[in-house]
Protein backbone atom coordinates (compact mmCIF):
# COMPACT_ATOMS: atom_id res chain seq x y z
CA UNK A 1 0.00 0.00 0.00
CA UNK A 2 2.77 2.10 0.83
CA UNK A 3 4.69 1.65 -2.51
CA UNK A 4 1.13 2.41 -4.50
CA UNK A 5 1.36 6.49 -3.25
CA UNK A 6 4.40 7.65 -5.27
CA UNK A 7 2.92 5.48 -8.21
CA UNK A 8 0.20 7.31 -7.91
CA UNK A 9 1.86 10.62 -7.72
CA UNK A 10 3.81 10.13 -10.85
CA UNK A 11 0.71 9.07 -12.31
CA UNK A 12 -1.78 11.67 -11.09
CA UNK A 13 1.23 14.40 -12.32
CA UNK A 14 1.35 12.89 -15.81
CA UNK A 15 -2.27 13.49 -16.57
CA UNK A 16 -2.09 16.76 -15.09
CA UNK A 17 0.77 17.52 -18.14
CA UNK A 18 -0.81 16.00 -20.65
CA UNK A 19 -4.13 18.22 -19.79
CA UNK A 20 -2.37 21.24 -20.18
CA UNK A 21 -2.16 22.93 -23.50
CA UNK A 22 1.28 22.96 -23.98
CA UNK A 23 3.30 23.25 -27.14
CA UNK A 24 2.41 19.83 -28.51
CA UNK A 25 4.39 20.00 -31.61
CA UNK A 26 6.78 17.68 -33.48
CA UNK A 27 8.42 20.86 -34.34
CA UNK A 28 11.45 21.63 -36.73
CA UNK A 29 14.29 23.58 -36.31
CA UNK A 30 13.43 25.85 -39.37
CA UNK A 31 10.38 27.97 -37.47
CA UNK A 32 10.11 30.07 -34.86
CA UNK A 33 7.52 27.65 -32.47
CA UNK A 34 6.65 30.67 -30.35
CA UNK A 35 4.85 32.60 -33.06
CA UNK A 36 2.34 32.61 -35.69
CA UNK A 37 1.07 34.41 -38.90
CA UNK A 38 -1.98 34.29 -40.49
CA UNK A 39 -2.34 33.53 -44.25
CA UNK A 40 -5.07 34.42 -46.65
CA UNK A 41 -4.25 31.07 -48.83
CA UNK A 42 -5.82 30.03 -51.89
CA UNK A 43 -4.88 26.09 -51.88
CA UNK A 44 -2.70 24.49 -55.22
CA UNK A 45 -1.81 21.18 -53.75
CA UNK A 46 -2.50 19.38 -50.83
CA UNK A 47 0.21 16.76 -50.35
CA UNK A 48 -1.53 13.95 -47.63
CA UNK A 49 1.85 11.57 -46.91
CA UNK A 50 4.59 10.50 -45.57
CA UNK A 51 6.97 11.78 -43.98
CA UNK A 52 5.33 15.25 -43.42
CA UNK A 53 2.25 16.14 -44.95
CA UNK A 54 2.45 19.18 -47.31
CA UNK A 55 -0.25 22.39 -48.16
CA UNK A 56 0.92 23.99 -51.50
CA UNK A 57 -1.02 27.44 -51.34
CA UNK A 58 -1.28 30.93 -52.99
CA UNK A 59 -0.88 34.47 -51.10
CA UNK A 60 -1.72 37.14 -52.98
CA UNK A 61 0.18 40.80 -52.17
CA UNK A 62 0.37 44.10 -52.74
CA UNK A 63 -0.51 45.20 -56.56
CA UNK A 64 -1.92 41.40 -57.66
CA UNK A 65 1.55 39.75 -57.28
CA UNK A 66 1.26 35.99 -56.20
CA UNK A 67 3.67 34.52 -54.01
CA UNK A 68 4.34 30.97 -53.56
CA UNK A 69 3.89 29.06 -50.21
CA UNK A 70 4.00 25.87 -48.52
CA UNK A 71 3.09 24.99 -45.15
CA UNK A 72 4.49 21.56 -43.71
CA UNK A 73 2.55 19.33 -40.60
CA UNK A 74 3.00 16.10 -39.65
CA UNK A 75 2.52 12.07 -41.23
CA UNK A 76 -1.56 11.26 -41.99
CA UNK A 77 -1.25 8.78 -39.76
CA UNK A 78 -1.50 10.92 -37.48
CA UNK A 79 -3.65 13.50 -38.34
CA UNK A 80 -6.34 10.99 -39.37
CA UNK A 81 -6.95 10.41 -35.55
CA UNK A 82 -7.60 14.31 -35.09
CA UNK A 83 -10.03 14.91 -38.18
CA UNK A 84 -8.06 15.29 -40.97
CA UNK A 85 -8.72 12.97 -44.06
CA UNK A 86 -7.15 13.40 -47.53
CA UNK A 87 -10.06 15.22 -49.01
CA UNK A 88 -9.80 17.83 -45.86
CA UNK A 89 -8.08 20.56 -48.85
CA UNK A 90 -8.14 20.89 -52.66
CA UNK A 91 -6.94 22.70 -55.03
CA UNK A 92 -8.95 26.14 -55.22
CA UNK A 93 -9.94 25.98 -51.90
CA UNK A 94 -10.33 29.51 -50.00
CA UNK A 95 -8.65 29.12 -46.27
CA UNK A 96 -6.89 30.74 -43.49
CA UNK A 97 -3.71 29.34 -42.62
CA UNK A 98 -2.34 30.10 -39.35
CA UNK A 99 1.18 28.53 -39.03
CA UNK A 100 4.87 29.18 -37.20
CA UNK A 101 6.88 31.16 -39.11
CA UNK A 102 10.33 30.55 -40.80
CA UNK A 103 13.29 31.44 -39.34
CA UNK A 104 15.28 32.63 -42.08
CA UNK A 105 12.19 34.33 -44.12
CA UNK A 106 11.63 31.49 -46.22
CA UNK A 107 7.79 30.56 -47.69
CA UNK A 108 7.98 27.68 -45.69
CA UNK A 109 6.14 27.50 -42.89
CA UNK A 110 5.28 25.04 -39.87
CA UNK A 111 0.99 24.27 -40.17
CA UNK A 112 -1.20 24.99 -36.65
CA UNK A 113 -4.22 25.28 -37.74
CA UNK A 114 -6.99 25.93 -40.88
CA UNK A 115 -10.24 27.88 -40.20
CA UNK A 116 -12.38 27.43 -43.12
CA UNK A 117 -14.67 30.02 -45.46
CA UNK A 118 -17.27 28.93 -43.30
CA UNK A 119 -15.68 29.63 -39.91
CA UNK A 120 -15.15 26.18 -39.38
CA UNK A 121 -11.54 25.42 -38.03
CA UNK A 122 -9.09 22.23 -37.64
CA UNK A 123 -6.28 21.97 -35.83
CA UNK A 124 -2.96 19.65 -36.36
CA UNK A 125 -1.80 20.56 -32.81
CA UNK A 126 -3.22 17.77 -31.04
CA UNK A 127 -1.54 15.63 -33.37
CA UNK A 128 1.79 15.95 -32.37
CA UNK B 1 13.72 -54.48 -8.18
CA UNK B 2 12.46 -52.26 -5.35
CA UNK B 3 15.91 -49.97 -6.15
CA UNK B 4 15.03 -50.28 -9.69
CA UNK B 5 11.79 -48.72 -8.93
CA UNK B 6 13.04 -46.18 -6.48
CA UNK B 7 15.34 -45.20 -8.88
CA UNK B 8 12.81 -44.45 -11.58
CA UNK B 9 10.66 -42.39 -9.50
CA UNK B 10 13.26 -40.08 -8.58
CA UNK B 11 14.39 -39.55 -12.25
CA UNK B 12 10.82 -39.18 -13.26
CA UNK B 13 10.56 -36.22 -10.25
CA UNK B 14 13.62 -34.62 -11.22
CA UNK B 15 11.67 -34.53 -14.70
CA UNK B 16 8.75 -33.20 -13.73
CA UNK B 17 10.69 -30.77 -11.45
CA UNK B 18 12.58 -29.63 -14.26
CA UNK B 19 9.62 -29.39 -16.63
CA UNK B 20 7.89 -26.88 -14.56
CA UNK B 21 10.72 -24.73 -13.92
CA UNK B 22 11.15 -24.65 -17.97
CA UNK B 23 7.26 -23.52 -17.55
CA UNK B 24 7.90 -21.14 -14.74
CA UNK B 25 10.40 -19.36 -17.41
CA UNK B 26 7.98 -18.26 -19.99
CA UNK B 27 6.12 -15.85 -20.14
CA UNK B 28 2.47 -17.05 -20.26
CA UNK B 29 1.06 -15.59 -17.18
CA UNK B 30 -0.03 -18.15 -14.90
CA UNK B 31 -0.90 -18.83 -11.55
CA UNK B 32 2.28 -20.77 -10.65
CA UNK B 33 5.05 -18.44 -12.12
CA UNK B 34 3.69 -15.18 -11.25
CA UNK B 35 5.61 -13.39 -8.37
CA UNK B 36 2.71 -11.45 -6.53
CA UNK B 37 2.18 -8.60 -8.55
CA UNK B 38 0.18 -5.09 -8.01
CA UNK B 39 0.41 -4.54 -11.91
CA UNK B 40 -0.79 -6.48 -15.08
CA UNK B 41 1.56 -8.94 -16.98
CA UNK B 42 -0.24 -7.95 -19.87
CA UNK B 43 1.34 -4.96 -22.01
CA UNK B 44 -0.71 -5.89 -24.86
CA UNK B 45 -1.95 -2.95 -26.99
CA UNK B 46 -1.58 0.59 -29.07
CA UNK B 47 0.23 2.60 -26.85
CA UNK B 48 1.33 6.59 -27.75
CA UNK B 49 3.95 8.38 -25.23
CA UNK B 50 2.48 11.34 -23.60
CA UNK B 51 3.05 15.20 -24.84
CA UNK B 52 5.28 16.23 -22.18
CA UNK B 53 8.34 17.33 -22.83
CA UNK B 54 10.24 20.30 -22.06
CA UNK B 55 12.17 21.32 -24.96
CA UNK B 56 9.83 23.85 -26.92
CA UNK B 57 8.31 22.52 -29.99
CA UNK B 58 9.29 19.05 -29.45
CA UNK B 59 6.69 17.65 -26.86
CA UNK B 60 7.45 14.45 -27.10
CA UNK B 61 10.85 12.46 -27.48
CA UNK B 62 12.17 12.70 -24.44
CA UNK B 63 12.46 9.34 -23.52
CA UNK B 64 16.17 9.21 -24.05
CA UNK B 65 16.52 12.51 -22.01
CA UNK B 66 19.72 14.89 -23.33
CA UNK B 67 19.47 17.14 -20.31
CA UNK B 68 20.82 13.74 -18.17
CA UNK B 69 23.19 12.60 -20.74
CA UNK B 70 26.78 11.49 -19.25
CA UNK B 71 29.60 13.18 -20.79
CA UNK B 72 31.12 11.49 -24.14
CA UNK B 73 34.45 9.73 -24.69
CA UNK B 74 36.56 10.93 -27.59
CA UNK B 75 34.96 8.45 -29.85
CA UNK B 76 31.83 9.40 -28.91
CA UNK B 77 32.63 13.46 -28.70
CA UNK B 78 33.61 12.82 -32.57
CA UNK B 79 30.35 11.33 -33.39
CA UNK B 80 28.49 13.80 -31.91
CA UNK B 81 30.04 16.83 -33.23
CA UNK B 82 29.76 15.72 -37.15
CA UNK B 83 26.36 14.66 -36.76
CA UNK B 84 23.41 17.14 -38.26
CA UNK B 85 20.81 16.85 -35.99
CA UNK B 86 17.47 17.18 -36.25
CA UNK B 87 16.16 18.51 -32.89
CA UNK B 88 18.23 20.57 -29.86
CA UNK B 89 20.10 23.43 -29.77
CA UNK B 90 22.54 22.48 -32.18
CA UNK B 91 19.84 21.65 -34.92
CA UNK B 92 20.04 23.64 -38.46
CA UNK B 93 16.72 23.94 -40.97
CA UNK B 94 17.31 22.23 -43.82
CA UNK B 95 20.67 20.98 -43.02
CA UNK B 96 19.67 18.17 -41.15
CA UNK B 97 21.18 14.66 -41.64
CA UNK B 98 20.26 11.52 -40.17
CA UNK B 99 20.19 7.84 -41.33
CA UNK B 100 16.25 8.14 -41.57
CA UNK B 101 16.30 10.96 -44.20
CA UNK B 102 17.37 8.50 -46.72
CA UNK B 103 15.31 5.88 -45.52
CA UNK B 104 17.71 3.95 -44.03
CA UNK B 105 15.88 2.23 -40.61
CA UNK B 106 15.70 3.04 -37.22
CA UNK B 107 16.58 1.37 -34.39
CA UNK B 108 16.63 1.20 -30.15
CA UNK B 109 16.86 3.29 -28.61
CA UNK B 110 16.28 6.18 -30.96
CA UNK B 111 13.13 3.95 -32.59
CA UNK B 112 11.75 4.31 -28.87
CA UNK B 113 10.69 7.82 -28.96
CA UNK B 114 9.86 8.81 -32.17
CA UNK B 115 6.18 10.36 -31.98
CA UNK B 116 4.24 7.99 -33.54
CA UNK B 117 2.26 5.31 -31.58
CA UNK B 118 3.86 1.46 -31.26
CA UNK B 119 1.66 -1.66 -30.63
CA UNK B 120 2.90 -4.41 -28.09
CA UNK B 121 1.15 -7.96 -29.12
CA UNK B 122 2.72 -10.80 -26.98
CA UNK B 123 2.71 -14.56 -27.90
CA UNK B 124 4.36 -17.25 -25.82
CA UNK B 125 7.85 -16.77 -25.74
CA UNK B 126 7.94 -13.53 -27.49
CA UNK B 127 6.88 -9.93 -27.25
CA UNK B 128 6.95 -8.08 -30.45
CA UNK B 129 6.23 -4.43 -30.70
CA UNK B 130 5.47 -2.90 -33.89
CA UNK B 131 6.40 0.87 -34.65
CA UNK B 132 4.30 2.89 -37.06
CA UNK B 133 6.97 5.18 -38.17
CA UNK B 134 9.12 3.34 -40.59
CA UNK B 135 7.13 0.12 -40.47
CA UNK B 136 9.51 -1.83 -38.11
CA UNK B 137 8.86 -4.83 -35.87
CA UNK B 138 10.67 -6.21 -33.20
CA UNK B 139 10.94 -9.13 -31.80
CA UNK B 140 11.56 -9.53 -27.97
CA UNK B 141 12.39 -13.00 -27.07
CA UNK B 142 10.48 -13.98 -23.48
CA UNK B 143 11.38 -17.60 -23.57
CA UNK B 144 14.53 -17.50 -21.03
CA UNK B 145 17.01 -17.54 -23.76
CA UNK B 146 20.07 -15.37 -22.73
CA UNK B 147 21.43 -12.50 -24.81
CA UNK B 148 23.84 -13.99 -27.49
CA UNK B 149 27.71 -13.84 -26.05
CA UNK B 150 28.82 -12.35 -29.56
CA UNK B 151 26.20 -11.18 -32.32
CA UNK B 152 26.18 -9.80 -35.38
CA UNK B 153 25.58 -5.82 -35.67
CA UNK B 154 22.43 -5.22 -36.83
CA UNK B 155 19.65 -2.19 -37.01
CA UNK B 156 17.46 -3.57 -34.25
CA UNK B 157 19.83 -5.59 -31.86
CA UNK B 158 19.05 -8.67 -30.97
CA UNK B 159 16.57 -8.43 -27.63
CA UNK B 160 15.63 -10.66 -24.73
CA UNK B 161 12.83 -10.12 -22.06
CA UNK B 162 12.21 -11.09 -18.29
CA UNK B 163 9.74 -9.96 -15.85
CA UNK B 164 10.98 -8.95 -12.43
CA UNK B 165 7.87 -8.46 -10.23
CA UNK B 166 5.88 -5.79 -11.87
CA UNK B 167 8.24 -4.46 -13.90
CA UNK B 168 9.18 -6.10 -17.73
CA UNK B 169 12.68 -5.43 -18.09
CA UNK B 170 14.38 -5.79 -21.88
CA UNK B 171 17.74 -6.15 -22.75
CA UNK B 172 19.43 -5.72 -26.16
CA UNK B 173 22.81 -5.93 -27.87
CA UNK B 174 24.62 -6.35 -31.08
CA UNK B 175 23.98 -2.52 -32.08
CA UNK B 176 25.40 -1.23 -35.49
CA UNK B 177 26.77 2.20 -34.83
CA UNK B 178 24.69 3.69 -37.71
CA UNK B 179 21.81 4.48 -35.95
CA UNK B 180 22.04 7.89 -32.91
CA UNK B 181 20.52 6.87 -29.76
CA UNK B 182 18.27 9.71 -30.18
CA UNK B 183 17.18 12.45 -33.11
CA UNK B 184 19.87 14.83 -31.11
CA UNK B 185 22.89 13.41 -32.69
CA UNK B 186 24.24 11.57 -30.00
CA UNK B 187 25.50 8.25 -30.71
CA UNK B 188 24.93 4.76 -30.35
CA UNK B 189 27.71 2.32 -30.89
CA UNK B 190 27.98 -1.63 -31.47
CA UNK B 191 29.42 -1.90 -27.94
CA UNK B 192 25.74 -0.52 -25.84
CA UNK B 193 23.92 -2.28 -23.90
CA UNK B 194 20.13 -1.39 -24.23
CA UNK B 195 17.72 -1.91 -20.75
CA UNK B 196 14.55 -1.10 -20.86
CA UNK B 197 11.87 -1.02 -18.18
CA UNK B 198 8.20 -1.00 -18.60
CA UNK B 199 5.24 -1.24 -16.35
CA UNK B 200 1.55 -1.23 -16.47
CA UNK B 201 0.89 1.24 -13.51
CA UNK B 202 -2.75 0.68 -14.60
CA UNK B 203 -5.48 0.04 -17.81
CA UNK B 204 -4.94 2.74 -19.55
CA UNK B 205 -0.86 3.70 -18.56
CA UNK B 206 2.56 2.17 -19.69
CA UNK B 207 5.71 3.45 -18.19
CA UNK B 208 8.47 2.92 -20.09
CA UNK B 209 12.29 3.51 -18.63
CA UNK B 210 15.18 3.78 -21.07
CA UNK B 211 18.71 2.94 -19.68
CA UNK B 212 21.69 2.82 -21.71
CA UNK B 213 24.90 1.47 -21.43
CA UNK B 214 27.64 2.01 -24.18
CA UNK B 215 31.32 2.36 -22.72
CA UNK B 216 32.70 3.16 -26.32
CA UNK B 217 30.13 6.16 -26.20
CA UNK B 218 29.62 7.92 -22.82
CA UNK B 219 31.60 7.99 -19.53
CA UNK B 220 28.76 6.27 -17.67
CA UNK B 221 24.92 4.95 -17.68
CA UNK B 222 22.94 6.90 -19.08
CA UNK B 223 19.35 6.82 -17.35
CA UNK B 224 16.31 8.52 -18.53
CA UNK B 225 13.39 9.20 -16.11
CA UNK B 226 10.46 7.17 -16.75
CA UNK B 227 8.15 8.13 -19.75
CA UNK B 228 4.19 7.35 -19.52
CA UNK B 229 2.80 6.50 -22.70
CA UNK B 230 -1.32 6.20 -22.74
CA UNK B 231 -3.34 3.35 -24.64
CA UNK B 232 -5.18 3.96 -27.48
CA UNK B 233 -7.69 1.50 -27.82
CA UNK B 234 -9.37 3.09 -31.31
CA UNK B 235 -6.35 3.43 -33.22
CA UNK B 236 -4.67 1.57 -35.91
CA UNK B 237 -1.46 0.82 -36.57
CA UNK B 238 -1.26 3.09 -39.78
CA UNK B 239 1.11 2.08 -42.73
CA UNK B 240 4.58 4.60 -43.30
CA UNK B 241 6.82 2.90 -45.43
CA UNK B 242 9.82 5.43 -45.85
CA UNK B 243 9.39 5.81 -50.06
CA UNK B 244 12.38 7.42 -51.50
CA UNK B 245 9.56 8.65 -54.10
CA UNK B 246 8.11 10.42 -51.00
CA UNK B 247 11.43 11.52 -49.15
CA UNK B 248 12.94 13.17 -52.01
CA UNK B 249 9.23 15.17 -52.55
CA UNK B 250 9.40 16.04 -48.92
CA UNK B 251 13.40 17.14 -49.28
CA UNK B 252 13.00 19.13 -52.05
CA UNK B 253 9.84 21.15 -51.56
CA UNK B 254 10.20 21.52 -47.71
CA UNK B 255 13.15 20.29 -45.94
CA UNK B 256 15.65 21.57 -48.24
CA UNK B 257 14.01 25.64 -48.82
CA UNK B 258 12.75 25.51 -45.19
CA UNK B 259 16.75 26.84 -44.60
CA UNK B 260 17.39 29.14 -47.29
CA UNK B 261 17.10 32.50 -46.78
CA UNK B 262 15.03 34.03 -50.09
CA UNK B 263 16.94 36.46 -51.98
CA UNK B 264 15.84 39.98 -51.57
Amino acid sequence: MRRLRPRLVVLLFGFFLASVPLFAHHGNSAYDMSKTTSYKATITKFEYSNPHTQVYFDVTVDKGNVEHWVAETTNPGMLNRVGWSRDTLKPGDQVTLIANPNKVGARVVFLEKVVFSDGKELTTQKAF
Amino acid sequence: MRVWFAGSLVVLMATFSFSSSLLGQSNQPSATNRAPTSLSHDLSGVWMQYADGTEPGFARMNGVDDRVRPPLTPWGQAKFDAAKPLMGPRAVGGSEDSAALHCEPSGPPQLLILPNPFEIVQIPGRMFMFFEELHIWRTIWTDGRPLPKDPDPSWLGYSVGRWEGDTFVVETAGFNDKVWADLSGNPRSEQMHLTERYRRLNHDTLEQQIIIDDPKSYTKTWVSPPKLHKLEPTWEIAEWFCATSEEQTYDEQVRKPSGVAPNK
